[in-house]
């Protein structure tokens, strides 16, 4: 099949199945459900596709950011998303940890429930959770190398 | 200002800054990774890479089922 129908297809199932999802309320059966079956999948995924050991798949990394045509890296640039994952966390782990009400220190499950409350905005949270697992799963796997 | 608004500017100000790099990894690759490439050089690591997916996965559920 070729690559472009096969993305068109699962965009199109990604895109369904996130509006169903999305449907759903949190504390239901229905949830645990749809939330459960995609994280199987992601978990049958990374069981089936990803090699044992991690030696190729870090071999081909190194190898792809010493090709020609990658541009040559100023500094370190993963150090950006280091930075702001530390700021979301003590950021995270701040709000959770100090006295007062969750009004007034919100987490980012406060956050998520407010965003949760729009039924198209939840659509969007989810399809981003499922495109990132599968960017994830994609990522590790043995034949990554051979399609890129 | 409040307590809760002083919280939701610094959750915002978090929000922008990952757009911001997220833009920047498209006009600057050498400057700020890629989101994918970045993930890529996480998944070369044994220990990294089973953390990373087990946390994907809890996120998911914490976020749309529990």
């Amino acid at each position: 099949m070729r690559l472009r129908t096969r993305s068109a297809i699962l965009l199109a199932g990604g895109v369904g199945y996130s509006l169903i999802a999305a449907s759903t309320t949190p504390f239901t059966l229905p949830a645990d459900f749809l939330t459960g079956a995609a994280v199987v999948a992601m978990a049958v995924l990374v069981s089936v596709r990803w090699p044992v050991r991690t030696r190729k798949i870090r071999a081909r990394a190194a190898s792809a950011s010493a090709s020609a045509s990658a541009p040559r890296p100023l500094g370190h640039p993963y150090l950006p998303w280091l930075g702001l994952v530390v700021v979301f966390v003590a950021w995270e782990l701040f709000n959770y940890l100090v006295h007062g009400s969750r009004a007034n220190h919100p987490t980012f499950s406060s956050i998520t429930d407010a965003i949760d409350r729009f039924y198209l905005l939840k659509t969007l949270l989810f399809l981003g959770w499922l495109a990132g697992g599968l960017e994830i799963v994609r990522r590790g796997s043995r034949s990554q190398g051979r399609r890129t | 200002m409040s307590v809760s608004t002083i919280s939701y500017i610094v959750w915002a100000a978090i929000g922008v800054l990952a757009l911001g790099l997220w833009g920047l990894s498209y006009l600057r690759p050498n400057v700020v990774a890629h989101p994918s490439d970045a993930v890529g050089q996480l998944v070369t690591r044994p220990v990294v890479r089973v953390l990373l997916v087990l946390g994907f996965m809890w996120f998911g559920w914490h976020l749309f089922a529990r």
